[in-house]
Formats: C-alpha cells, sequence, structure tokens
C-alpha cells in the first residue's frame, strides 16, 4: 500500500481520530441545532393560517392550521392551544365597569382569568406543516358564551406567545344561521382581510355591506397586524385572505374559510389593468374584470399566483386587490369579498437567516476555534511524539529518503485535514438542510468549504515546522502558543495595537475592522475570514466598504500560500540535517 | 555484500562522535565491531543504515552511497537496533505491514509475508499484540522481521546480544554465523570482545570515535594466550633455544623475553636458567583475557 495512503489510513483510523472525527461530524449536527436555538431566539418571522369552528349544536370543535417559514413554506413544529369559553354578558360588564374606572386593569385580570373556563387544551405536532384536530367537546355548548382560542406555536424559527392570562387569544366570531350558532375562527397571516359569505341571485357588491365591524386580533403576536374587513354575524360564513408578493416572480394568496354549506368556490383576483370597479356587478360579467386563480373549499388553502405584483423599486403595484370568493348553483349563488393588501416579501429570507448564522460564531466559527487542536494533535501524532520516541529512525531506515519521510507524513496530515473538515462540513449542511429544509448553494459551500480547509492546512503546515524544531512535550508547549495566538487571542491583540495606537475616536470602528482585515494576511488561519467575508457578501448581497478597502484575491492567495508552503520549506530544511534518536 | 565505510565523521555540537572511520565488512564474514559505550559504534550504525546524515565521508552498501543513493542503499541493508524503538501505539502485524509498503509491497502480500516472517523469528503468537507490549527480545525479533522484508545481503546488528536471555544470545548469534553462510556481509557491534569472539573472523576496534585496531579473530586469541615475562641478566640466541623446550618465546626487549604457552610451571622455567648459568632478574606471569587484551589496545591507543 502507498505509504501516504497508509500514513493517512492510520491517521484517521486511530481511535482518538475517529473518535475526534465523530466528535466533529456530532459536532457539525450539534451546530446545526445551535444554528436553529439561535434562530428561535430572534423574533419570529414565522407565520400561520389558522381555520376553526366549534359547532354549538352537536358540540363539535374543529381546529385546521397551517405553519409556515418565512418564506411561506410549509414547515412543521409544534402547537400548544388552549380553548376557553366565557360568559359574554359578564365580560361585557366586565369591561364597562374597567372603562368606567371602577375596576383597574388588574382587577379586570383577576375576573377575567376567573371568568375563563379551558374546555380543551393540548400540543400536536404538525405533519407537512399542518395540524388537524376535530373534537366532541360533549359539554353542551351556549348561545351566550363566547370562545378564545390560544395557541402557541414553536418551529425552528422562533415560538409565538400568547398568555392566557392576558386574554390575547383569538376571539370566535358566533355566526347563526337556521337557527344554529357557529363560532367561527379564520385568520390567515400579516395583513389579512376578513369578509362575510353573502347570497344573491346575480349581482354583486364589490363595496362591502355596512355590518358590524369586527375586529380580531391576530394570533400572532410578534407580527403587526391590521384587519380590513367587516363581518355579518348573520352571514353564511366567514372568510379570511392575506396576499403576499414574493420576490417578483410569483405571488401567494392565503385563503381561510368556513362556509355553512362546505362546497367549492371560484376564486378571482382582480385583474391588474382595470382601473375602476363598479361598486356592483353582474355575476356574468366577473370575467371581466376578475382573474380566475383557482378553486377552494373550507379550511386552508394556499394559492401560487402567476401575477408579479411587485415594481422593481419592491413596491406592490397596487396597495391592495380585491379578492372575490364564487359560488354558483343553478339559481343562487354565494361569494365573498376582499380587498386584501399586498405584502411584499422578499424571496430567500429563510435561506439568508440560516445562511448567516452558519458563518456564526455558533456555527462554522466554533469549528474554526476549535478544530486548530486536533491539527496540532494530529501532528503531534505523525511526527513530534515518533520523534521524541526516536521512532521515525527506524521507519527512515527503509528504502525512503528524509524526504519522502517528511512529505509522506506532511500529505497524509493534509488529507487527514481534508477529510475532517469534509465530514464536518456536510454534517453541518445537511443537518441544517434535514431541520430547516434550506441547502446551501454550492458556490458559498465552495467557499466556506475552501476556506476551512485551506486555514487549517496552513495552521498544520505551522505545527509541521515546530514540531521539526522541537519534539514531544516542547513541540506541545510550543503549538499550543500557537494556537492561542493565531486562533484565540488574534482579534483582541489587533484591537490592543489600534488602540494604543489611535486612541478612541471617530471613525475607530472602522478602522479596527481595516486592521482586522489587514491582519489576517498575517495569520495562518486569515484564509477562513476572507472566504467568510466572500461567504456573507455572496449571502446578503451586502459588502463592508472598510473590508472591501483591503480585501484582495491575489493578496489572499499569496498569503494562503506562502502560510501554507514556507512553514512546510523551513520545516524541511531543520528536519534535512535532524538526529532522530530521540 | 560488502558494506564500506569510508572516512565517516560525525559531530554532535562539540564532541566529535566520529574521527575519519573507515573499515570493510566483505561477503561471507561477519565483523565483529567493538568498543566501550559511547565509543561511536552506535553513530557509525546509524550513518551506514542511512538514519543520520555524516559531517563527511560515506558508507557504501554493495557500492550504493547511503547519502547519495539511500533508497537502494536501504533496500540491501538490514538493521537490528540495539534498542529497537517503533510507533508502538500499532499492532506488530499492522506495522509489519506499514513498514513493508515503503518496500512496494502490496499490503495484503505484506500481511501474509508478515505472518510467515513474524511466525518463524518466534512471533507467532504475538503478532496481534501492540508493540509497546513487547519485550526488548522481542522488539529485537521484530525489527529483524521487518528487516528481512526482502532478504538483504548486508545486515548490521547493533549491540544485539544486550539485555537477552541465554536463548535469545544463541538465537542471534546462530542468525550471524548463518547469515555468514549465507554469502551475507554481517556487521556486529558489542562492547564485549567475547560476546564475538565464536562468531567473527574479524574484529574492528573503535575507542573514542576512532579506529584503533583491525584484528583477525586468530591473531587476537594469539595475543591473548598466557606468557612469561622473563627479565634476564644476559639474552642470546643459546637462551632463547633454551626457552623454545617451554614454549614460544619472543624478545620484547634488551633483556626481557615473552615466553607464550608456557608448557610448565615458571619454578620449572627459572630453575633451567638458573641451572644453565643465565641470571633471572625477574619473571612476571601474564594471564590475558580477551577483554584485557581489548583494554591493552586502548590504554596503548590513550597513551599514543
Amino acid at each position: 500500500m502507498n505509504p501516504v495512503l497508509y500514513d493517512f489510513k492510520r491517521g484517521v483510523l486511530r481511535i482518538s481520530v475517529i473518535v475526534t472525527l465523530a466528535i466533529f461530524t456530532l459536532a457539525g449536527v450539534g451546530v446545526a441545532y445551535a444554528i436553529l436555538a439561535f434562530i428561535a431566539t430572534m423574533p419570529s418571522p414565522q407565520q400561520q393560517v389558522v381555520y376553526s369552528y366549534i359547532d354549538t349544536s352537536i358540540g363539535e370543535f374543529k381546529l385546521e392550521a397551517l405553519l409556515l417559514d418565512p418564506d411561506l413554506r410549509p414547515i412543521d413544529g409544534e402547537i400548544s392551544y388552549k380553548l376557553g369559553y366565557y360568559n359574554t354578558t359578564t365580560l361585557r360588564k366586565l369591561q364597562e365597569e374597567l372603562q368606567s374606572g371602577k375596576i383597574t386593569p388588574e382587577e379586570y385580570q383577576e375576573e377575567f382569568e376567573k371568568l375563563l373556563k379551558i374546555i380543551d387544551e393540548g400540543v400536536v405536532r404538525s405533519s407537512s406543516g399542518r395540524v388537524i384536530i376535530a373534537k366532541n367537546l360533549g359539554e353542551a355548548t351556549i348561545r351566550d358564551f363566547s370562545y378564545k382560542l390560544y395557541i402557541n406555536v414553536t418551529t425552528v424559527y422562533g415560538t409565538t406567545v400568547q398568555v392566557v392570562k392576558t386574554g390575547t387569544g383569538s376571539l370566535y366570531l358566533p355566526l347563526e344561521i337556521n337557527d344554529k350558532t357557529v363560532h367561527v375562527l379564520v385568520s390567515t397571516p400579516g395583513l389579512l382581510a376578513i369578509s362575510s359569505i353573502r347570497a344573491t341571485k346575480d349581482v354583486i357588491a364589490i363595496t362591502a355591506p355596512q355590518g358590524a365591524l369586527v375586529t380580531t386580533p391576530s394570533t400572532s403576536v410578534n407580527v403587526s397586524v391590521s384587519v380590513i374587513g367587516e363581518v355579518e354575524l348573520s352571514s353564511l360564513g366567514i372568510m379570511s385572505t392575506s396576499l403576499y408578493a414574493v420576490g417578483f416572480e410569483k405571488s401567494v394568496l392565503i385563503i381561510s374559510l368556513y362556509s355553512f354549506e362546505d362546497t367549492e368556490f371560484t376564486v378571482y383576483v382582480e385583474k391588474l389593468n382595470v382601473t375602476e370597479l363598479p361598486q356592483t356587478l353582474s355575476i356574468n360579467d366577473v370575467e371581466k374584470y376578475f382573474e380566475h386563480v383557482g378553486v377552494v373549499r373550507n379550511g386552508i388553502s394556499i394559492l401560487e399566483l402567476n401575477m408579479t405584483l411587485l415594481e422593481r423599486s419592491w413596491r406592490p403595484v397596487q396597495p391592495s386587490l380585491y379578492v372575490l370568493l364564487l359560488s354558483r348553483s343553478n339559481n343562487s349563488a354565494m361569494y365573498a369579498v376582499t380587498r386584501t393588501g399586498i405584502t411584499p416579501l422578499q424571496a430567500g429570507v429563510t435561506r439568508r437567516i440560516v445562511s448567516t448564522q452558519i458563518v456564526g460564531s455558533v456555527g462554522v466559527g466554533l469549528f474554526i476555534t476549535f478544530f486548530p487542536v486536533v491539527v496540532l494533535y494530529l501532528v503531534y501524532v505523525y511526527i513530534a511524539k515518533p520523534r521524541a520516541q526516536g521512532a521515525l529512525e527506524f521507519v527512515l531506515a527503509r528504502p525512503i529518503t528524509r524526504l519522502e519521510l517528511y512529505t509522506t507524513r506532511y500529505f497524509a496530515g493534509v488529507l487527514v485535514v481534508l477529510v475532517a473538515t469534509a465530514l464536518f462540513y456536510t454534517a453541518l449542511v445537511l443537518s441544517v438542510y434535514f431541520f430547516t429544509g434550506v441547502l446551501l448553494d454550492l458556490y458559498p459551500s465552495i467557499l466556506l468549504y475552501t476556506g476551512l480547509s485551506l486555514s487549517l492546512v496552513a495552521f498544520y503546515s505551522l505545527c509541521y515546522m515546530l514540531s521539526t524544531l522541537t519534539s514531544g512535550t516542547k513541540y506541545i508547549v510550543v503549538s499550543v502558543i500557537a494556537y492561542m495566538v493565531f486562533s484565540i487571542l488574534w482579534s483582541l491583540l489587533i484591537y490592543l495595537v489600534v488602540i494604543s495606537l489611535r486612541g478612541f475616536g471617530l471613525g475607530l470602528a472602522q478602522e479596527l475592522v481595516r486592521a482586522q482585515y489587514t491582519s489576517y494576511y498575517f495569520t495562518p488561519l486569515g484564509v477562513y475570514h476572507f472566504m467568510q467575508y466572500y461567504y456573507t457578501v455572496y449571502v446578503t448581497e451586502e459588502t463592508i466598504s472598510a473590508v472591501e478597502s483591503v480585501i484582495n484575491p491575489w493578496l489572499i492567495s499569496l498569503s494562503t500560500t506562502a502560510w501554507i508552503i514556507i512553514p512546510a520549506i523551513l520545516g524541511w530544511l531543520v528536519f534535512k540535517k535532524a538526529n532522530l534518536s530521540g | 555484500m560488502v558494506i564500506e565505510i569510508v572516512k565517516v565523521s560525525k559531530s554532535f555540537g562539540r564532541i566529535r562522535a566520529l574521527d575519519s572511520v573507515s573499515f570493510t565488512v566483505n561477503n561471507s564474514e561477519v565483523v565483529g565491531y567493538v568498543g566501550l559505550n559511547g565509543a561511536g559504534k552506535t553513530t557509525t550504525i546509524r550513518i551506514a543504515v542511512g538514519v543520520l546524515p555524516p559531517d563527511s565521508g560515506d558508507v557504501f552498501i554493495d557500492g550504493y552511497s547511503v547519502t547519495m543513493d539511500k533508497k537502494k542503499a536501504s533496500r540491501i541493508v538490514g538493521w537490528v537496533p540495539e534498542l529497537p524503538i517503533f510507533e508502538s501505539e500499532f499492532k506488530a502485524l499492522d506495522y509489519f505491514t506499514y513498514l513493508a509498503g515503503y518496500y512496494g509491497i502490496s499490503a495484503s502480500e505484506a500481511r501474509r509475508l508478515g505472518r510467515e516472517l513474524l511466525e518463524k523469528f518466534g512471533l507467532g503468537e504475538a503478532m496481534y499484540r501492540k508493540l509497546s507490549e513487547y519485550s526488548q527480545g522481542m522488539k529485537k525479533r521484530f525489527a529483524l522481521a521487518v528487516s528481512m522484508i526482502n532478504d538483504p545481503p548486508n545486515f548490521i546488528f547493533d549491540e544485539v546480544l544486550n539485555g537477552l536471555d541465554p536463548r535469545g544470545i544463541a538465537f542471534f548469534r546462530e542468525l550471524a554465523v548463518e547469515f555468514r553462510k549465507q554469502g551475507k556481509a554481517v556487521l556486529f557491534s558489542s562492547h564485549i570482545l567475547s560476546e564475538v569472539e565464536g562468531i567473527a573472523e574479524r574484529v574492528v576496534f573503535i575507542h573514542r570515535g576512532r579506529i584503533i585496531g583491525v584484528y583477525n579473530m586468530e591473531e587476537i586469541r594469539f595475543r591473548a594466550r598466557p606468557a612469561l615475562e622473563i627479565m634476564l641478566a644476559r639474552l642470546d640466541n643459546t637462551v632463547l633455544k633454551l626457552l623454545e623446550k617451554y614454549g614460544e618465546p619472543s624478545t620484547i626487549g634488551e633483556r626481557k623475553v615473552l615466553l607464550r604457552d608456557p608448557i610448565v610451571d615458571s619454578s620449572v622455567v627459572i630453575s633451567e636458567l638458573v641451572n644453565s648459568g643465565v641470571g633471572v632478574l625477574e619473571v612476571k606471569r601474564e594471564e590475558k583475557s580477551l577483554e584485557e587484551f581489548f583494554f591493552s589496545l586502548i590504554k596503548r591507543a590513550e597513551s599514543d
């Protein structure tokens, strides 16, 4: 077997290195978890669509929810919900007392808590982003009661917090038809619009009719939501719509619909070239003003529209568009109209969040900080220890030149470093993909891997040189000092130097960044920081002028090559004449 | 089949370890390399097997320079060090396979050969054990097995009998003789002359980095025989004739004679001389062992 491969094999297939590699593969997974945990602490950009009703006549409770990531793709998570009810009349009295100042808000809270009875609660994991709960509440439901739903959603993008105490849950609207009451809750994310379903023979009223204006707090407390719409409590049903312009390519219409009669509704969106809609229009004229975009039924629906709703300046073409749902039978029809605001959504938010975190201090930063320890240990195993013991002589007595012995072990180590980095990196990227569905692009992947592996090879080269100058325990001491300086203390040292030279003052931050990046040419681990910068520029599409002024691809190549080759050559000059008897 | 050491010098810092050392080991010959500890034997050998670069001079193995043509030279010389040191976290057979890689032998072939050689040299039971668990004797046998990967025509044993049990000593002595019979050139170092007595034809003596003598074993044995050193009132041919009856006389001074291998007791010789009218001034009996011969060489070298 080729000794380079054999040295590589024994470099890899020794228990300590296997354990280390396993640890670093796990570290890849662990780092992915850490990234998720970190993202979860950021303001939650996740969204959810809710569809729920309580049929008081039979005591049926239904809850359907769809969890979406910041790019509006279904994402899995956990939903904990609480369904509570209270006596509306008593609450109204309480509210009046609060308004007239008879009771303090704290007392109101206290009373409200006493008033609220939790009738159902649970924790459910979603599957493909969806949660469906159907239950018979058994407990006879009374007309005069109101219902509230509290849901807390936890996904990798964060957790929404709805505290039952403060009552910021979502209120069900009591719809009445045919002498029965159905409490309905429909909610779509962001700028939602809600509207009642009405019956008609042939005329559709575009402007919303006068009725009870209902505002419902959104299910998501972290996103500010305004509700546009009016609902008649004696209508045939209720719908909520949200419209997103996702980048320039596509638009997404989210609908949560409850209709007494569970039937198909055709979905129309106002045509963009229509300057002004008539206040009423005939059913037969619908297609003149509206574009047919799909068909929905009761529940949650997401429709992708082939409409570009964004202008180049990232502004919506119109602030809002009318959305019409229409269900026609032989001689009658049902319809609902909402005026839905358009929310522009930058495509790839998720990707950007995840990609940025991958190179963060809990991401790859963790690896580049600690893997050099493995590298210096590797050199200890290959050269420093056998040299201290005197074991290299017996190897050198084989038909091999000193240079070959030197280079064989050098390249075996380089190979171990490349493979270990690849293992860690693959584990990281795959687990991030597994957890978030975000797969890094090839280009930034290569940038990051190149940065990681080259900086570690440069550090390996440095340690290799140190191992020719010292051996055994002395090597450990010297290489650990090198590690401390280059990996742990470097930034601090640069900061200290810059601050002591120029003092505090305007533009210090810029100066520090410039000095930092300039100094990276003079450390073996520098190439990683440069690649990390290029990676970040690719991901965020933003450059930092202070960095741009000092970063130069040619200098990076030169510095990296020098850091890899020069120590290796200096090491050889010493090793060439060295006494290897230990 | 020939190990030529040509004017090799080596210093460690300010200490001159070897000073223009030259000697040759021919084919079908075992050459003893004898010197005190620290005399430079191991340094010479490390240079000879190419693991230590000399300051000047060179070593040629079958004509291949160990400094210029090391790979070829290393291929044709075997080496069993005094204290073999390996990367001891390896299992014996694995390390054998690893080292065999340098001879261009495939892993499967190396394992087959390793099993065969380790078995042959008595490590059959231990080939799957870690080298760190090996005793000194086992390590030497392992080094031997590795050196035998391509059955080289030249062999160097460095203080190989040190620290071995009688069985181990017999094993390596027999091996050296066996190698000689096979036509190999064998260099066998020791700090005890008697260790190489039964196996070496020639002995190279080294002291403080310099060669102080090269002797045939016969000559050494001859010089190490017992003798009477007699100081006489007069010395002439008749006296020598007289002494020839009792041994091998040789003149070593104006009135001094050395009688080797006396066949009778010294008193008989004295009375015979006195009866013949030759005055005997002083008689010393010299009981020289091999080691005394070795020390006398050192003494002479130091007084030079």
